[in-house]
């Protein structure tokens, strides 16, 4: 499965955010490829699952969750866990 | 690392900021001061910020300010500026800001490092007000190597 998390700038909150993620996936047993991207690479790309905060949402299309912090594992877990399974099911 | 990076020369405890552009422009002339990059960078992660709202803005109380380089990153660098009193960025949820950690690297995949080191902080929820209270840069120092023991 793939996922990317994006930030406006896809250098500094969304790593941090794709270290969260790949953690937290890890954690479940879930193989996930987490990639992190600028708004301009990810609006052209079509991963499994996007990964981001409410401000940015708007500007992707596709299979999007919106998480509440960039850094917080346990927000990130509760906002992002069932979409995360949801997309590995169906990607498998 | 985290460790070699954070000197005393790049932290700056209880500093009055007018504003949040007044705050993030002190935290990049910390940066601007060690030769980490040119004064454009600073600029452009208010321009970022500007663009792209309040997301820098990363929990409760603290932003960490930062911009894509443009040739005007020399080396990797990260600095703290606390705030006397803080200073609102438009976040919903996270303001006011009293910490700022601010960051720049040449290539932007060399922040991974850096900031994997820098994400577990966030995990402990009396990171802010540990790093708030501090009153020297020596201080900032210890709390923060105290998170990685």
């Amino acid at each position: 499965m793939h996922i990317i998390t994006v930030c406006g700038n896809g250098i500094g909150s969304s790593l941090m955010l794709a270290g969260k993620v790949q953690e937290i996936c890890d954690e479940e047993g879930i193989a996930a490829d987490v990639e992190s991207m600028d708004l301009n690479g990810a609006s052209s790309s079509n991963p499994d699952l996007f990964i981001t905060v409410k401000e940015l949402a708007p500007e992707l299309h596709g299979n999007i969750v919106i998480v509440r912090s960039y850094v917080n594992k346990k927000k990130i877990r509760e906002d992002a866990l069932e979409a995360i399974k949801a997309a590995a099911a169906k990607a498998q | 690392m985290l460790k070699d990076l954070l000197t005393p020369a790049v932290i700056r405890c209880h500093v009055h900021a007018t504003d949040w552009r007044d705050a993030v422009t002190q935290a990049g002339a910390l940066l601007e001061a060690a030769g980490k990059c040119d004064h454009s960078y600073t600029e452009s992660m208010i321009a970022s910020i500007e663009k792209f709202g309040p997301y820098v803005v990363l929990e409760e109380g603290v932003a960490m300010p930062h911009a894509q380089s443009n040739g005007n990153v020399s080396e990797e660098g990260i600095c703290i500026l606390t705030l006397d009193e803080p200073v609102r960025f438009g976040h919903d949820e996270y303001d006011p800001v009293s910490v700022l950690i601010g960051i720049c690297a040449p290539n932007p995949r060399e922040h991974l490092d850096c900031l994997a080191e820098l994400a577990k902080i966030f995990d402990d929820e009396d990171a802010l007000p540990k790093l708030a209270a501090c009153a020297t840069p020596e201080d900032v120092i210890a709390t923060m190597d105290s998170f990685f023991e």
